[in-house]
């Protein structure tokens, strides 16, 4: 591994931790400002809408091997 | 039983971990008056996804009319499935009159269990805890053929079982594994996201699998030949000088002798073997070994085959000769978590004498991950991740099934006489299904904790009910597999005469005479224990998160080394050479389909509708799999004169079982796929034997006598054995006509 792409990981090595340090603060069941403002970041980073997957619910008509 | 759950007529709404697949999404459950009403998606962007139609059938399942409430004790022969409803206390009291009558006659090896921590969950290794206390190690369990093998195996190599890091990976290897929508759905959500991050994908699958179709690269494997193709990878990758020299230098012992093992695997030999071409093997070596970073996350495939432990090690080597073990990207060796008090340590391994160890069944041929082989990783295991025993995902110190399940037959090499089954259904979770019938018909006191009867329950002398996932509290960390912790709450009420499988163990050992090992009154007061590391009880922590995460940390070897004999990631291992077995990995053939027997038979294979032999009773899963289906290719099809919605049955030299045949242009032809786990719950009131088990369960197909075994392990080959297909005249009797109707 060169130089370079040695200081590359080690960058992204620190950057995983923080993203940790950060996801545990979403995971916070009293958000304190800072766990918001992490929630806020992650919301724009992940962008995932809420799921609409009809089959999740079981009401509806179901099709067997499907 | 379970503590009264009083929530006053309150809506109730929870953090609870799904336990109806072995995967554990979090989501959020509701409950009105003590009964969960509805089971939905987590509302915390990372984990929305993270749900299947499986997990929020939950309220189908935890409030069916089937459901067991109330103990059950046999009134007729063993088998004919009519009971007298008895309170928990007295069924409890005859347990153990009866337990302790057996351990008196046989000694306490003659007392064997099978448990499925997916399904219970909240054990918390006091099954383990109870069989050390009494001094039995016949503890079996179906993580022998799915992921804990894996861990053991593992171990060997470089003392723990890694997590892939899928979030930063910029390849995935699937050897078989099929993560769909539905099946596994945060590992096909974090394949997703890899491939977002620009990561390629490589499947190895004789099937155009949902995974294969969208690959960069699909390998047609011949089934069960993965060790094969593992060293045409690394002969590319040895040849090519593709390996992190550095850390192979550093850090391995054995390349040298590993080099020439692998010489023997010319490519023109691995492209015979495997059916792969060679310029498939040597691009897809070459896109896996040149990455930034790679994983190749667990496959329920590699964990069940003849060559089972040579496949798993060759993933071993693959990963560390690459240099993707414990570095950003590729495979974390997360190791136990500081703030929780691992299941490893609530076993007390320490306390079962070596002399009861000795007689652990099965580690005489088969030792892998038996106490004979773990114990030689003790020392290293506590100077790389600080305590003698790591029982990552329950898997490392285990009795071999089919040892157990012959001696329970036949009494050799000893008699077992007393066997408990917890959240398991035995009779269909092995090979060879037929002599687990004769071995639990050979029994003095059989006890099935269940939350359905099942074949196996209705084979048992007492039946009691147990709890499911939103009637209990939790703490969730993967069987010390991840560094995560994810909170369970309780938001409904158990059976009144239920029980949690912990309350089980602890009740069982108090009236045995050895309840000071079980000083915890109750799940919470186990809990708090658990915690007591991190400074919270449960209550604290279930109000600060619903989850918390360990920081990565990256190359933790260099501190202590890695938890093997030698320090290093062994390639050739000490462990392997010391029990007299071949210290590297090699190829052994498994026997060819014939004229007579044309097909290579796969089974146990996961449907998303089901887990294992789960949910048959469950109207609005089963109508999405109202019947088994053998998959086979177009050509065998035609050869054997045979229609999509036909019934055939299919014949294998140990058994035979019914399926409807699907013909599908996906398959791989000559090669014919079965899923695992078949019974019809409603046949229970018909003739049928033990509601319908060896109709079309896959566990009666494959054999299991010690050649037909991995040699280390003693796994069965489900991957790739001789079958034929007969063309029949209809389903059996007996099927829900309404699932039928929907063919
Ligand atoms: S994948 Fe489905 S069944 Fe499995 S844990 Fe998640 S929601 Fe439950």
């Amino acid at each position: 591994m060169s130089k370079e792409e040695l200081k590359a990981r080690k960058k992204a090595e620190r950057r995983s931790k923080m993203m940790t340090r950060m996801a545990n603060r979403t995971f916070s069941k009293d958000p304190n400002f800072l766990d918001r403002m992490a929630m806020r970041t992650l919301q724009k980073r992940v962008r995932s809408t809420p799921v609409d997957d009809p089959e999740l619910d079981h009401d509806g008509p179901i099709k067997p091997f499907e | 039983m379970t503590a009264a759950f009083n929530p006053e007529g309150k809506v109730v709404i929870g953090d609870v971990v799904c336990t109806i697949c072995d995967i554990g999404c979090q989501l959020k459950a509701e409950s009105v008056d003590g009964v969960v009403t509805k089971v939905r998606p987590h509302d915390h962007p990372m984990l929305r996804k993270n749900v299947c139609y499986k997990g929020t059938a939950a309220p189908h399942i935890h409030n069916h009319a089937d459901r067991l409430r109330v103990p059950l004790k046999r009134v007729g022969e063993r088998g004919e499935d009519r009971w007298e409803e008895i309170s928990y206390e007295q069924a409890m009291d005859e347990i153990a009159e009866r337990l302790k009558a057996v351990v008196d006659q046989y000694g306490p090896e003659a007392f064997a269990a099978s448990t499925s921590g997916w399904n219970t969950q909240t054990t918390h290794g006091c099954d383990r805890r109870f069989m050390n206390a009494l001094g039995s190690p016949n503890w079996i369990s179906g993580v022998s053929l799915c992921a804990g093998n894996t861990a053991a195996v593992n171990k060997l190599t470089y003392g723990w079982f890694p997590m892939p890091d899928f979030g930063n990976t910029k390849c995935v290897v699937l050897f078989g594994h099929n993560p769909r929508k539905h099946s596994w759905t945060p590992i096909y959500n974090a394949i997703n996201g890899a491939r977002a991050n620009g990561a390629k994908v490589i499947v190895i699958d004789p099937r155009v699998s949902d995974q294969a179709e969208t690959a960069d690269l699909h390998l047609r494997i011949t089934s069960g030949t993965d060790a094969v193709l593992c060293f045409g990878w690394l002969n590319v990758i040895i040849t090519e000088e593709l390996y992190d020299k550095d850390f192979v230098e550093n850090w391995t012992v054995g390349f040298e002798e590993l080099k020439e093992r692998v010489s023997e695997f010319p490519l023109e030999r691995v492209e015979e073997i495997t059916g792969i071409p060679r310029d498939l093997i040597v691009e897809s070596a070459r896109m896996y070994a040149t990455a930034k970073s790679a994983v190749i996350p667990w496959t329920p495939i590699t964990d069940m085959q003849l060559n089972s432990t040579s496949a798993i090690r060759l993933h071993s080597i693959l990963r560390a000769l690459t240099g993707n073990l414990d570095v950003i990207g590729g495979e974390m060796l997360g190791g136990f978590n500081p703030d929780y008090i691992p299941e490893s340590k609530l076993q007390l391994h320490e306390l079962l004498s070596d002399e009861q160890k000795a007689k652990q069944l099965g580690s005489d041929l088969h030792p892998a991950y038996t106490y004979r082989a773990q114990e030689m990783l003790k020392e290293a295991t506590k100077r790389a991740h600080g305590y003698e025993y790591a029982d990552i995902v329950m898997g490392c110190y285990m009795a071999n099934p089919s040892a157990v399940f012959r001696a329970m037959e036949s009494g050799d090499p000893y008699p077992v006489k007393a066997f408990f089954t917890l959240g398991n259904n035995t009779l269909l979770s092995y090979p060879n299904q037929h002599r687990i019938h004769r071995a639990l018909m050979n029994q003095d006191l059989i006890v099935a904790h269940e939350i359905f009867m099942t074949p196996t329950a209705m084979l048992a002398d007492y039946v009691l009910p147990g709890d499911v996932f939103t009637e209990r509290n939790h703490v969730a960390d993967s069987w010390s597999w991840s560094t995560r912790l994810t909170l369970s709450q309780k938001v409904a009420n158990p059976p009144a005469e239920g029980s949690s499988t912990y309350q089980f163990w602890y009740d069982l050992a108090h009236r045995m005479g050895f309840g000071e090992y079980f000083p915890w009154n109750t799940l919470e007061e186990v809990l708090d224990h658990r915690l007591s590391p991190s400074g919270m009880s449960f209550e604290e922590f279930s109000k600060v998160a619903h989850m918390h995460a360990q920081e990565p940390e990256y190359r933790s070897y260099e501190k202590a080394g890695f938890g093997t004999p030698s320090g290093k990631v062994e390639l050739y291992s000490s462990v392997l050479e010391e029990l007299g077995f071949d210290p590297l990995p090699y190829y052994r053939e498994a026997p060819q389909p014939s004229a007579e027997y044309p097909y290579r038979v796969f089974t146990g294979v996961r449907e998303d509708s089901f887990f294992q032999t789960g949910q048959r009773q469950i109207k609005v899963l089963r109508k999405r799999t109202p019947v088994p289906r053998f998959f086979i290719h177009p050509e065998d099809a035609e050869r054997d004169g045979l229609s999509d919605g036909d019934w055939a049955v299919l014949e294998t030299q140990t058994g035979q079982v019914q399926a409807m045949v699907s013909v599908q242009e996906s398959m791989k032809s000559g090669h014919l796929r079965v899923p695992h786990g078949w019974w019809y719950p409603e046949m229970r009131e018909e003739e049928s034997e033990l509601s319908g088990a060896f109709i079309s369960s896959d566990a009666v197909l494959c054999p299991d006598e010690p050649e037909d075994l991995d040699y280390e392990q003693g796994i069965p080959h489900f991957k790739g054995f001789p079958g034929r297909l007969r063309r029949i005249d209809g389903p059996p009797v007996g099927i829900d006509p309404e699932m039928l109707d929907l063919l």
